[in-house]
């Protein structure tokens, strides 16, 4: 209702502005000049990254008159908490960092957001042949449906999926190429056990998202049902990715499960041969890396399943909030249409080794040139067309750790359960939290 | 019976053994935050660094803006030390020595408050601060802590200490009681003021999670945000990891070696009497 | 209530008792002001709202009002009772422990050996440390690929652990019960640190206590032959008595509350939801920050925290109903 209403009154402004605007006919139109709004934009970009965000940004600013004022908040779950107490204080920031399409629809779900589709259709906005210019991937993935409509609510920033990394000394030494389905993994697994004694064949988290996710949906299967109500996971497709992996821990024992990110650094010192993680890690097993490491870090795409190649595509959009005013929503969005230049793209893809969410940077020369240093956007580019994003249920962040759960529970080293008994039993969770009330 | 120079060693014994287990984790901070990063990510670890790598702790000093962090701190610590210390000294002394109709209620409803989870209170406060515009504030870090009842107690129960006698003289002398508080019963409880003030600062300089919701910029963070976001900066290089714990931990240590006759012994003898 | 500005001109001494009374109780509040203001705005009037919002359906915003609902779901949410149970556990696992080894360092230092003063600062040191450098220490000792506690095992040819991301229970470990038996190797670890962080406040407490017991009577049931056990059975801890009530009451509602620690170590460093692995870290305190950060059921998570509230509540007013009398603060 509320949102209905601000979005009528806003296009109601939009149209106005267009009717100042003289001679444009439709909402397109010559942009007002810039309000110099101050816009607050909370991010969870740590590290590296953040520093590069930081000088971008700085840029933005000495050449603008809107001022983004940026606010690091932490991991991705401390921004997310910082959001969700913004919104109950009714007061969040002008602009964020969203993780994914589900924490878009969280969002919105909570009437916190203003869809970037109005801006997009704005005199500041895109035609539609600009538009296209966008990887179709990244806009589908920030497009949710809002009033029986697909909009553009998010806008794509930084876009990454999972990659296989491997170390390409320990592959020479076993005598084994990079695998290109799970079925040649799991025998690349065996015969480096075989071949290299004191490494890890393979170092993952056993999460949903990093191997369980991709193999479900590269077996033909799916996460929720389409239209988001129930559980889908619990099917062929789900029990045969979570038994690939039992297999691996327990039966072949050629993998490592660790916490969180603790295998970039054994990785680092060249005593793991294979790991999932996202495209985006290579920066920070590069920094773990002893001066004098006699390997590179190897990228590849995550193997095929029996059905099709399939990887989630990760990363994150940014958001408007619809409770700041209307200059500075307008301020929001000018940055993220100035970052989505050419320029800003490329640059952002170099420092940061996420994908560039224009397809054009792939014909720019200083792009290219650089491209070679970075082979995980080479990678990531070419399995773009594999690529499916994160399922846009506003529960997800609820269903995650079930489902999670259940992955841990079924590769306990001893008394595992088996994969049908915990993914029912995380089945029969989710549908609990599904069904809402 | 053993002898008394066997019983000695043995008691010796079991002090240092004690010792040696408490103080381990610290020796074990330092000493991995001295290794390269290849020599702490070792198995088994070696228990002294074959290399002193000192070169660790600049490291981590120029990834993060450790000194600004040091500095907000600080700003937040003895803040909060200051105004606690005036709301407690007040509310204790009139805990102790005045006449209170209803002391029972607001005895009540201060140990309630001891007694109410963090976590469920955390968003209620946030509101309070979003309203009062106090976001990204010093005020945000430190009013809420203004007031403790723990030190409350704690002074009363010194303030209890000081002599009834001395009361009546001064009341005979027609002191007003905030100036006999102030000069008498002040002075007097200096040791378990010190006690109130160290303890307060421990935990102001040590929180974590209030201060993390509560400021956005690096300009308002305190060193224990500052040391989480350096965990995600530096991820798993554990030698730079250890370097910023110990440089987070080392401030408090200097404060508690200086004070910490204050603080030992005070601690109990205000806290009960025995 | 009659005014009573009329004699506040004349002399203190000439106002009948009664009015100097009514002076003074004004004063007294007027003290007691500026403190309860702050304990008021940032305590109790959240603890209300958080009640309030456990009366409604309030996800990521508030839905409908819904009644207590939240609290009867609560007790038959299965996940709940187990951190109820997790709670208890930690208690029981800790407080005991914790005075147990605390009392006992402190007769030690006060046998009156030299350098108490440098061990009894040595023993509280870890008191002082931040809990997030302190988990990430010994997130690093306990980690299961390169940590120091796994090395231990080694040199004494012991079989290596998972600690932190073992979610089997101790006594299953030990061949004596079920896998699901609490405490996990994980919650175990998380105690013994807890343990590592306060036995240092219960040594120095204690020998405060011990410092206070007027040194006649020691002397005295020396003299009549008591020596070492039945000294400190029949003299020394019955004395201590109110230092003991003191500490177990301090302790106990600060290990049913906790959450720092356990949030850290349990998984929750980087803004995860903690209890890691498979719940079985996760008491009631993180219970609560799950539901409330992680699954954003805001109204559901109040519910929980009010409940926890309650408890510790009544284990308060029991304890001082029947034993806190000796507790000075309490009157």
């Amino acid at each position: 209702m509320k949102l209905q209403r601000s979005i009528s009154a806003l296009v109601l402004v939009s149209v106005s502005l267009a009717a100042c605007g003289s001679e444009a006919p439709k909402a397109q139109g010559t942009p007002a000049p810039e309000e110099g709004a101050t816009v607050t934009f909370w991010h969870g970009q740590s590290g590296t990254l953040g520093t590069e965000l930081q000088k971008i940004i700085d840029k933005f600013n000495s050449t603008h008159r809107t001022q983004v004022k940026a606010e690091f908040k932490g991991s991705y779950a401390q921004l997310y908490q910082a959001v969700v107490a913004s919104i109950q204080a009714g007061s969040p920031p002008d602009m964020a960092q969203v993780p994914g399409p589900n924490t878009t629809a969280l969002y919105l779900k909570a009437k916190a957001l203003q869809p970037v589709q109005k801006f997009i259709d704005g005199p500041d906005g895109y035609t539609k042949d600009q538009l296209k210019d966008f990887y179709p991937a990244f806009l589908d993935d920030s497009r949710l449906v809002v009033d029986g409509k697909s909009t553009l609510v998010s806008w794509p920033l930084s876009k990454s999926m999972q990659v296989l990394y491997y170390n390409p000394k320990i592959l020479d030494q076993a005598g084994v190429t990079v695998p290109k389905t799970y079925k040649e993994l799991r025998e690349a697994l065996k015969t480096v056990k075989q071949k290299v004694p004191g490494v890890s064949p393979l170092s993952y988290t056993a999460d949903l998202y990093y191997f369980f996710l991709p193999m479900l949906r590269a077996q033909g299967g799916e996460l929720l049902t389409k239209n988001l109500d129930k559980a889908a996971f619990n099917s062929d497709a789900g029990r045969a990715a979570l038994q690939f992996q039992a297999d691996l821990v327990q039966v072949d024992k050629t993998a490592t499960i660790t916490k969180s990110f603790d295998w970039q650094n054994p990785f680092a010192q060249g005593k793991v041969a294979f790991a999932i993680s996202t495209s985006v890690s290579q920066s920070f097993i590069e920094q773990a890396m002893p001066a004098n490491a006699k390997f590179t870090v190897g990228v590849a795409p995550l193997p095929a399943g029996d059905k099709k190649a399939n990887n989630t595509l990760f990363g994150n959009n940014l958001v408007i909030f619809n409770k700041a005013t209307a200059a500075k929503q307008r301020g929001a969005w000018l940055f993220m249409k100035w970052m989505s230049d050419l320029n800003q793209v490329v640059a952002w893809s170099i420092a940061s080794s996420y994908m560039p969410v224009r397809q054009s940077a792939g014909t720019d020369p200083t792009f290219k040139e650089r491209l070679n240093k970075l082979p995980s956007v080479t990678v990531t580019l070419a399995a773009l067309k594999d690529s499916v994003g994160l399922p846009p249920s506003p529960d997800l962040e609820k269903i995650g750790p079930i489902i999670t759960d259940a992955i841990t529970k079924a590769l306990q080293p001893t008394n595992p359960a088996s994969p049908a008994a915990a993914l029912s039993e995380a089945e029969r969770k989710v549908n609990d939290i599904l069904k809402g009330d | 019976m053993w002898t008394r120079p066997v019983k000695r060693g043995v008691l010796y014994a079991l002090m240092v053994g004690a010792g040696a287990l408490v103080a381990f984790p610290f020796y074990w901070m330092v000493s991995s935050s001295l290794k390269s990063n290849a020599e702490a990510s070792r198995f088994p670890p070696s228990l002294f660094p074959t290399e002193l790598l000192f070169g660790n702790y600049a490291r981590a000093w120029e990834a993060t803006p450790f000194l600004r962090y040091f500095i907000n701190s600080a700003i937040m610590s003895i803040g909060t030390v200051v105004l606690e210390l005036a709301t407690a000294t007040l509310a204790a002394y009139a805990l102790a020595r005045m006449r209170v109709p209803g002391r029972r209620w607001i005895f009540g409803i201060m140990l309630a408050t001891l007694m109410i989870p963090p976590e469920a209170i955390l968003i209620p406060n946030f509101i309070i601060i979003k309203t009062l515009q106090w976001y990204d504030t010093y005020w945000a870090l430190i009013i809420p802590f203004a007031a403790s009842v723990f030190a409350i107690f704690l002074l009363r129960q010194t303030f209890l200490n000081v002599p009834h006698e001395l009361y009546e003289s001064a009341v005979l002398d027609g002191c007003s009681h905030l100036r006999y508080l102030w000069q008498i019963v002040v002075p007097l409880s200096r040791s378990g003021l010190a006690v109130v003030a160290l303890l307060t600062f421990i935990r102001t300089w040590n929180a974590f999670q209030w201060p993390l919701i509560v400021t956005g910029s690096k300009d308002m963070r305190p060193i224990q945000v500052g040391l989480l976001i350096f965990q995600s900066d530096v991820s798993t290089n554990y030698n730079l990891l250890m370097a910023g714990s110990a440089m987070a931990v080392l401030p408090l240590i200097l404060v508690f070696f200086v004070a910490q006759r204050q603080l030992v012994q005070g601690i109990a003898r205000t806290g009960l009497r025995g | 209530m009659p005014a009573v500005g009329v004699t506040t001109r004349a002399p203190a001494r000439l106002l009948t008792r009664r009015q100097r009374h009514r002076r003074e109780a004004l004063l007294a509040y007027l003290f007691l002001l500026p403190a309860l203001v702050v304990l008021g705005a940032f305590h109790l009037f959240p603890a209300f709202y958080s009640f309030y919002m456990s009366l409604y359906k309030w996800e990521i915003i508030q839905e409908r009002f819904v009644g207590l609902r939240n609290y009867v779901r609560l007790a038959g949410d299965p996940e709940f009772l187990r951190s109820l149970g997790l709670t208890l556990v930690y208690v029981v696992a800790t407080v005991p422990v914790e005075m147990a080894i605390g009392l006992a360092l402190a007769l030690l230092l006060f046998q009156g050996l030299r350098a108490r003063g440098f061990f009894r600062l040595l023993y509280f040191m870890p008191n002082i440390t931040s809990l997030v450098a302190a988990g990430m220490v010994w997130g690093w000792i306990f980690n299961k690929d390169f940590g120091f506690a796994n090395a231990a095992l080694e040199a004494l040819h012991l079989p290596q652990q998972r600690w932190l991301l073992e979610p089997r229970g101790v006594l299953n470990l030990l061949g004596l019960g079920p896998s699901d038996s609490a405490p996990s190797e994980a919650l175990l670890a998380i105690i013994l640190v807890t343990i590592w962080f306060f036995l240092g406040f219960h040594t120095v407490v204690y020998l405060s206590g011990l410092t206070a017991i007027p040194a006649e009577m020691l002397e005295a049931a020396r003299m009549d032959g008591a020596g070492g056990w039945r000294l400190f059975r029949h003299i020394t801890f019955p004395l201590l008595t109110p230092t003991t009530y003191f500490l177990v009451l301090v302790a106990t509602i600060g290990a049913m509350t906790s959450f720092n620690l356990v949030y850290i170590m349990g998984g929750g460093g980087a803004g995860g939801c903690g209890g890691q692995p498979l719940g079985t870290t996760r008491i009631v305190g993180l219970f609560v920050f799950d539901r409330f950060w992680c699954q954003t059921r805001l109204g559901y998570a109040s519910a929980a925290a009010f409940f926890l509230m309650v408890v510790v509540v009544a284990i308060t007013a029991l304890n001082v109903r029947f034993v806190g009398r000796r507790v000075q603060y309490v009157d």
